[in-house]
């Protein structure tokens, strides 16, 4: 048992320190820039393509929660947003970035208003009632990208009906934003949008090397321009700056996690509040997560793009991700990413108020051990409540997930 | 007023050769189900299921409706029912749906429709489409095929029914029944072949009801146990108006319309403001002021299953348009016990004393 | 050659001493509260005495449970899960599936032959189905709560606890005392809320388990109440270990020979 628990990791990418800096520039951009540009708030799944095409500034309450969480804010804003009113069992996300809203503190400076509002159910139907309330809240219009949930693969008439409203869309944010809508532009962002997704799949593939060069911890940290600042060209040249960085890696044989024993997939959104904790105890088990599907969500739809046909293109791009799928669906992409990975176990938070991620686990768990004979650990959490988090159980359970792996 | 229970009806149903769909809550196209063949019978809970063979498909924080439906419908036999169809309605709906196709597998088929979120365009044309889906999975299953006489006539019935409903919800003070016996009434379209449900309905002893103290809005997802409106009497209150997901919130408006597809799916999205379609708040609240004021009722009582979120979302504005209106509100959860636990009553009779 | 296994948990702390043939030489459970470490001083200090031994005479020692990082003399710390699975191996080898219940969780492991871990699922959010809720239980109806074992002799079972939590359901025996209900009834409800909510938890565990053999640890195990019931919902015999309480330390002092 190692007593010690520094050393157990590489140091960070260098390509950390710099998304930092992109990030941080859209927030300072976004401090002032009311009365400047028009303003889009977008939901992290939400069609985002159109209102690049019509230069919209572009901010996502979601990252906004996800770095509150980070900053171990989550909790102190969740208790602000019950105050006000809101229950402990809705989404810790929504209670952040509520809470936030109602004491008027961020970590960002100051979160621009919004002159439309764009959301999509593809991730979950909680963030349409969320996004409903801050519509509410702030007096804007909210623009709703209903994407049906595909239990089977997807039929004509549900692609049809996310094209349609993708049509309707246009002529309201043109109105919004004053301009006409060039396809050339919008292609041009469609062009974009699929290299970094492509781009950020690769960088997420190069983990399938042993040892893995990058864990999904990094992964959860570079994953901010994929959700902020898709179809960036500054995003592009980001991730190729990763990508290189990490062949870097492979070619000196560096690891992100230095004894390297055990490899695993995350399943669900993260524990922000807590990336730095579980990636050290993790590591001082030899564990090392070398995937999770919430950051491969971010790339794998990318495929559907179509700049032949590009407002179909995004509406399959958009109804296809991972979230918007069957929990039979997800078992399938986990057991490809156990061959793929080569991966000795799988993690699965059961995060306590996302409840379209966490259902289905405990079958897909069974599934895991009688089919493919790998051990998964359920680790009861929440991505960005900690008072839902209990350092002692996590880490005896930890513990017991790595004897299983043996 | 003789209304006969579930258990009845299913002998009743399965001698008459008609087939049986486990409904789950809570928007689906009725008359589709009926010119099919199927008769619809709907699962809200149960309460106090129990967990016969423990084993647990879904964590503790998924609600009860979800937990308790899963358990009875595989603990019933299998010749019970036919089919089972879950509306999209939420997270939770779509897990259980997800997890009975790919995992749990059970004899009977799971069919599934999705309901959109709005009344654009796009949502019609898409309503239409997704009930012709459903309606070819019906036809794999009962082997029949409508003609339009018959989808009209169906379409009529589940109309007459609907208007029924709305006549009564909106006439409340006109009926000479306690509010459970209301309640009782209202809840048995869940079950009631839409003939029998009519016939009821029309049956029902019109006179003033001997009801005191304040008048009530009543709002949430499912009031169970029923006893809940014999306990609100017995503290001195009663209901004038309601906004529950299982009565009134299934008030649809009523189209004519040649083509039966485009006249069922006008009429599944004019649903009254909802949160599982997440309506704009704004007109959610319009619309529930003004039936307080139509109604003269003196607070609302909320009374959501516990877990669920797309009432959660709307409660604390929900609670501060009405407060601000001078309405007090009382908001309750419950888990579907089959006994209304004492605090829940202490609430309940604060709550009367300070409307009083 | 001796070894030493200490379990140090949040209700109580326990040090087991076994010889190179696995048996117990010695052993002591001692209540932790919030001085754990004090605890673990005393249990070892009557483990010792009891046995006539002292530190030197210990060649190696594993602890597990919470305070398992703690505990400065240690050569390992393995987790209790394992530490359970392994303990129980020892006395019932065929175990596939060992159902423990303690003061303040509850868990339910899978096991393959030879006592390594496969699977497991653990209640430790709540005090409802685990020896907290008995001693609350015990508190309200001011009995011991070793009666609640022969408490329920006779009784048809027509009572039920409704309530999930144990403070609520505090409250419901106490109405259910006041309107004369008999105390085996009561017991009977409260033996059977443990088993079923256990029940809850254990069956995902038993999933394609081909000959099912379970085996109990923990002090619930000494509730033959809860021990009958939990028999009739899996429809199995369960075997329970001498000092079912030790079975973790047990295991961690096996470990400790290995």
């Amino acid at each position: 048992m190692i007593k010690n628990e520094d050393g157990l990791l590489s140091p960070p990418l260098l390509a950390t320190a710099r998304m930092g800096e992109l990030l941080a520039q859209q927030y300072l951009e976004g401090n002032t820039v009311n009365g400047v540009k028009k303003v889009a708030w977008f939901s992290s799944g939400a069609p985002i393509e159109i209102l690049q095409a019509l230069d919209f500034f572009l901010y996502t309450p979601d990252n906004h929660a996800a770095l509150c969480g980070a900053r171990k804010m989550g909790a102190e804003f969740s208790e602000i947003a019950e105050d006000h009113g809101y229950s402990r069992d809705i989404c810790s996300y929504a209670r952040t970035d509520f809470g936030s809203y109602f004491a008027g503190r961020t970590p960002v400076g100051k979160i621009p208003r919004p002159d439309l509002i764009v959301v999509s159910n593809n991730i979950c139907q909680t963030i349409l009632h969320w996004y409903q309330a801050m519509g509410a809240y702030l007096n804007a219009p909210v623009f709703v990208v209903d994407t049906p949930f595909l239990y089977e693969d997807a039929k004509e008439h549900q692609i049809e009906f996310v094209k349609m409203q993708l049509e309707e869309l246009i002529p309201i944010a043109e109105k919004i934003s004053g301009k006409k809508l060039s396809y050339q532009r919008l292609k041009e962002v469609i062009r974009l949008g699929k290299e970094c997704g492509d781009l950020w799949m690769e960088i997420l593939h190069r983990a399938s090397t042993k040892p893995a060069p990058i864990s999904g911890f990094d992964a959860f940290v570079l994953m901010g321009p994929i959700v902020a600042l898709r179809g960036e060209p500054s995003t592009v040249s980001f991730f190729n700056d990763v990508l290189k960085e990490v062949d870097q890696r492979i070619a000196n044989g560096i690891g992100a996690v230095k004894n390297e024993k055990h490899r695993i997939l995350w399943d669900n959104l993260p524990i922000w509040y807590r990336l730095s904790w579980m990636s050290k105890k993790l590591a001082s088990l030899g564990i090392v997560v070398a995937i999770s599907n919430y950051t491969y969500m971010w790339g794998e739809p990318a495929q559907y793009y179509d700049l032949d046909r590009p407002i179909e293109g995004i509406a399959k791009v958009y109804l296809h991700t991972i979230l918007n799928r069957s929990t039979g669906y997800k078992l399938d992409l986990m057991k490809r990413m156990v061959a793929k990975f080569s991966l000795d176990g799988v993690l699965l938070h059961s995060d306590r108020s996302c409840k379209p991620y966490s259902l289905g686990q405990f079958d897909q768990a069974t599934a895991l051990l009688d089919e493919l004979k790998i051990p998964s650990l359920i680790l009861e959490a929440d991505h960005n409540d900690s008072r839902i988090f209990s350092e002692e159980q996590v880490s005896s359970r930890l513990q017991a997930f790595a004897e299983m792996m043996g | 007023m003789e209304i006969p229970t579930r258990a009845t009806i299913i002998k009743q149903v399965k001698k008459s050769g008609l087939k049986i769909a486990a409904v789950l809550p809570f928007h689906y196209p009725r008359a589709l189900l009926r010119v099919y063949g199927f008769h619809p019978m709907e699962i809200w809970g149960p309460p106090h299921v129990d967990h016969l063979d423990g084993l647990q498909h879904f964590p503790e924080y998924t609600c009860k409706i979800v937990q308790n439906a899963t358990r009875f419908l595989l603990d019933l036999p299998t010749a019970t029912i036919d089919c089972i169809l879950i509306p999209h309605t939420c997270d939770s709906l779509q897990g259980m749906a997800s997890v009975l196709k790919d995992f749990i597998k059970p004899d009977q088929p799971i069919l599934t429709i999705y309901h959109p979120r709005g009344r654009r365009e796009s949502d019609l044309l898409f309503m239409e489409k997704e009930l012709k889906c459903l309606a070819k999975n019906l036809e794999a299953v009962s082997g029949k095929m409508p003609t339009n006489e018959e989808f009209s006539a169906a379409i009529e019935l589940e109309d007459e029914a609907t208007g029924l409903l709305a006549e009564i919800s909106q006439h409340r003070a006109t009926y000479d029944v306690s509010d459970r016996e209301f309640y009782t009434l209202l809840r048995s379209r869940e079950y009631l072949p839409t003939e029998q449900f009519i016939q009821v309905a029309n049956n029902v002893p019109k006179g003033i009801p001997e009801l005191k103290g304040p008048g009530l809005m009543i709002s949430g997802i499912v009031p169970e146990p029923l006893e809940l409106f014999d306990r609100i009497n017995d503290l001195g209150a009663h209901v004038v108006i309601d906004d529950l997901a299982c009565c009134s919130r299934r008030i649809y408006k009523t189209f004519k319309e040649a083509d039966p597809f485009k006249r069922m799916a006008k009429q599944l999205i004019s649903m009254p403001p909802d949160t599982t379609v997440s309506t704009p708040y704004r007109e959610r609240f319009d619309y529930l002021t003004q039936q307080m004021q139509k109604s003269h009722a003196r607070g609302v009582l909320v009374y959501n299953v516990k877990f669920c979120e797309p009432e959660l979302f709307y409660i604390p504005m929900f609670e501060q348009t009405m407060k601000d209106a001078g309405w007090p509100f009382l908001f309750i959860e419950t888990e579907l016990s089959p006994e209304i636990p004492q605090q829940v009553l202490n609430r309940i009779n604060s709550f009367v004393e300070v409307l009083s | 050659m001796l070894y030493q296994g200490i379990d140090i948990g949040s209700s109580s702390c326990c040090v087991v001493i076994i010889n190179g043939k696995k048996e117990i030489v010695s052993s002591s459970v001692v209540p932790t509260g919030a001085r754990n470490f004090e605890a673990l001083k005393r249990a070892t200090r009557e483990v010792f005495e009891n046995a006539g031994i002292s530190e030197k005479d210990i060649g190696h020692t594993v602890s597990t449970g919470y305070g398992r990082e703690r505990v400065e003399n240690r050569d390992k710390d393995i987790s209790e899960i394992a530490c359970h699975a392994k303990g129980i191996s020892n006395y019932f080898p065929d175990t596939n599936l060992l159902i423990d219940i303690g003061g303040q969780d509850s868990k339910a492991i899978r096991i393959q032959p030879g006592g390594k871990v496969v699977d497991f699922s653990m209640n430790d959010k709540c005090a409802a189905g685990t020896g907290r809720f008995l001693e609350a239980m015990a508190r309200v109806l001011e009995v011991d709560i070793d009666q609640f074992e022969t408490l329920d002799a006779g009784a048809e079972g027509s009572q039920s606890i409704s309530n999930m939590c144990t403070v609520f359901a505090e409250s419901e025996i106490v109405s259910l005392v006041a309107q004369g209900i008999e105390i085996k009834e009561i017991t009977n409800a409260i033996n059977r809320s443990i088993a079923t909510r256990t029940f809850s938890m254990t069956k995902r565990m038993t999933i394609g388990v081909h000959n099912l053999s379970v085996a109990m640890s923990g002090g619930v195990a000494r509730n033959g109440g809860v021990v009958r019931m939990l028999e009739r919902l899996l429809k199995k015999k369960i075997a329970i270990p001498p000092e079912p309480d030790r079975i973790g330390a047990f295991g961690a002092a096996l470990f400790a020979m290995e």
